[in-house]
């Protein structure tokens, strides 16, 4: 299933800011979003045909969205996103302790919501991304599905790739994603590592060499994996 | 209570030194006054006088009845005699008739002490003879003390112990009434100092204090009900704002997304894009201080809960530093920012909401930003305080943290306003520093104002446990 095939249903009881966040997924090319205003009607809306996504409020006359929220989850699996004025710690925890694929406080920004719809709709519905532009970093290409990174050149293909360990590639990923940004070494540990990365600084400058090894040109002067000196480091556009 | 103490030694003092000089006085005035009245010819020595100018007169044989009745008059006495050395009367002047008789040996010496029929009398010896001058029946009073010389001594003694057992009682009493006033007004002092630290009081209303203890009692329930109003009124207010910045949402949901949707569409012209790309940035600025005066009202009142658990500083500083940086980067990087953190504090912690204290960071390095249009180098530094050594403590140190910026500083109403509490004329923008220093103290820190930046200090908590 393609992203933009994906039936939404936009649950709020706000009529105008229904038809805008139709208007905004329309835009971008969602043909099949659908609103209601009240819990109500979303449980006969949801009795009557499939939906793919819920873009779901918190606060409604007489309900709550958390109650209808923790209903729908006993029947069924669709992907829920909150979309709130609540936007204490307590409403925020609550939302994604019970399950919730998201938390996102209003006001919004259009971009932001439908990059979260987006991404939570490629978790879900893997295969629903777009036909990615091809990941590189200087001459070479970066393959996450493949997990390798690929030379360029006219080389047999054995040689071309080089293989990503499981570190290297969730290291990777987190610089691809967060392109051009500074990651904190404290972010980079905790993402691999876990909770508890505290020690793990020494083996991640290991981890990030061995990288450097496999997508720079010169590893000793990277020109793409950069040192900030003190926070951490960046991949560079 | 120690200068209640200090108070209750100074009145043991000077009434102690009060009764000292009232005692010296005392025996001060008795002598000058004794004296006083012997040198001014009292009438022991008055009598004496008139009795050898008498006595001389009618010794030299040469006198008139005049002459004596003058002496006599002068000497204010009613009569004299003369008794040869059988007692047998031979001159007489204004002599009662009941006294007009000869004396035997019993009665001169019994009268030459005491009185004679009532008369206090003075004898003076005139060569052999004997002269009696008469006074007015209750003119005199004349006593004659005997005692043993031992006696005396005993009586001296005696004297000096009751002197001093009085003076001692008289001590206990005054320490004694004096500690009795030190309790009821320890009472009392306790009691005020229990209303200076918002507790309520309720004193006995009976007694020498009782009136003391009605205002106090009073005035605590006046206090208590005024707290209670001043909480009632903060808390609706906090929940005013709570809910103007919860119902505002929507309607700015609305603003800002149809903003960036005209500032997106290529259908308008440019201009029109340009406004509604104006429009959807001002939102958000409306949107950014919706939720600094929620935070701050809810920090002010203590409404706001702080979820405290195990925070790594040196991670929480890298965060907000490396979002700086990459935010000064997309703007053209006008903004260089350089931290510095101390090899001892990494991997030390704080008790901390790692969100609102991560806010606080931020605020501070967009303060540099905000008001430094045409850019300035950002500086963080990061150390440990270790802690000063106290018995019984189990002090961790702090961690002090200094934001300077090579920009223009801080006016100096907002430095005033960090350091001392002053607040700024209402025109002055001070949101997001007020938020910081909120966010500092909520977490039991001290902050500073410089006039390049802000240094604050953090406590750290014990060692994480593995």
């Amino acid at each position: 299933m393609e992203c933009e095939q994906a039936r939404i249903l936009i649950v709020d009881d706000n009529l105008e800011l229904c038809q805008m966040i139709e208007n905004i997924l329309a835009q971008d090319g969602f043909l099949r979003v659908s609103y209601c205003l009240s819990c109500e009607e979303a449980r006969k809306r949801l009795g009557e045909s499939l939906w793919d996504f819920i873009i779901l409020d918190v606060n409604f006359p007489g309900e709550d969205g958390f109650h209808f929220f923790k209903e729908l989850k006993e029947k069924s699996d669709i992907p829920v996103l909150f979309l709130s004025a609540r936007d204490q710690n307590e409403d925020r925890l609550t939302g994604l302790g019970l399950g919730a694929d998201d938390y996102m406080t209003k006001p919004f920004l259009p971009k932001e919501l439908l990059l979260r719809v987006r991404a939570i709709l490629r978790r879900t519905y893997r295969g629903c991304e777009k036909t990615e532009e091809k990941l590189m970093v200087g001459e070479r290409e970066v393959d996450l599905e493949a997990g390798v990174v690929r030379l360029a050149g006219d080389l047999p293909e054995k040689e071309r790739e080089i293989p990503l360990t499981n570190k290297e590639y969730h290291l990777l990923k987190l610089f691809l994603e967060n392109r051009g940004k500074i990651l904190t070494l404290d972010f980079l540990a905790e993402a691999v590592w876990g909770a508890n990365y505290y020690g793990y600084e020494n083996t991640l400058m290991v981890h990030i060499r061995k990288l450097r090894e496999k997508i720079e040109e010169n590893p000793s002067t990277p020109q793409w994996l950069i040192t900030v000196k003190g926070l951490g480091y960046r991949l560079n556009r | 209570m120690k200068s209640l103490m200090k108070i209750y030694l100074k009145y043991v003092v000077s009434v102690v030194v009060i009764a000292f000089v009232f005692f010296f006085f005392q025996v001060m005035l008795t002598l000058y006054v004794g004296t006083k009245l012997n040198l001014n010819g009292g009438p022991a020595e008055g009598r004496k006088v008139y009795a050898r100018e008498l006595a001389s007169v009618l010794e030299n044989g040469d006198w008139t009845e005049e002459q004596i009745e003058g002496i006599l008059a002068e000497a204010g006495a009613e009569f004299a005699m003369v008794l040869d050395q059988k007692g047998e009367l031979f001159l007489r002047f204004h002599l009662p008739q009941e006294l007009d008789r000869n004396y035997d040996a019993g009665e001169i010496a019994s009268f030459s002490r005491w009185y004679l029929e009532d008369y206090p009398v003075t004898c003076w010896d005139m060569s052999g003879n004997l002269l009696v001058i008469g006074y007015p029946k209750g003119s005199y009073w004349k006593y004659s003390v005997v005692m043993t010389m031992d006696n005396l001594n005993k009586y001296m003694v005696m004297l000096a112990i009751g002197l001093l057992a009085t003076a001692a009682f008289t001590l206990i009493l005054i320490i004694g009434f004096g500690f009795r006033y030190f309790r009821k007004m320890k009472t009392v002092v306790c009691a005020i100092n229990d209303l200076s630290q918002e507790k309520t009081v309720c004193l006995q209303e009976t007694g020498t204090m009782g009136e003391i203890g009605q205002s106090l009692n009073r005035t605590s329930k006046i206090l208590a009900r005024q707290r209670e109003k001043l909480q009632r009124r903060d808390e609706a207010r906090t929940r005013w704002i709570s809910a103007v910045s919860h119902d505002i949402r929507t309607p700015l949901s609305l603003i800002m997304g149809y903003g960036e949707i005209l500032e997106q569409r290529l259908s308008l012209d440019r201009d029109s894009r340009k406004k509604a790309g104006i429009i959807k940035e001002q939102s958000l600025q409306i949107k950014e201080l919706i939720e600094d005066l929620n935070l701050t009202s809810k920090l002010e009142y203590d409404m706001q809960p702080l979820r405290k658990e195990m925070v790594c500083l040196s991670a929480l500083l890298r965060e907000a530093v490396a979002e700086a940086v990459n935010r000064a980067e997309e703007n053209g990087a006008m903004y260089p920012v350089q931290l510095e953190i101390s090899q001892d504090l990494e991997g030390k912690f704080v008790q901390a909401d790692s969100r609102l204290l991560l806010r606080a960071f931020r605020n501070l390095l967009n303060n540099a930003v905000n008001h430094n249009p045409e850019g300035c180098a950002v500086s963080v530094n990061a150390e440990i305080e270790e802690p000063k050594k106290r018995k019984g403590e189990q002090q961790t140190g702090w961690a002090n943290l200094s934001f300077y910026n090579s920009g223009k500083g801080l006016p100096g109403e907002i430095e005033e306003f960090i350091n001392s509490g002053t607040e700024p004329d209402s025109g002055t923008h001070i949101m997001g520093l007020r938020i910081v220093k909120q966010i500092i103290l909520a977490h039991g820190g001290e902050i500073w104002a410089r006039t390049n930046g802000i240094e604050l200090k953090i406590p750290l908590c014990k060692e994480r446990e593995e």
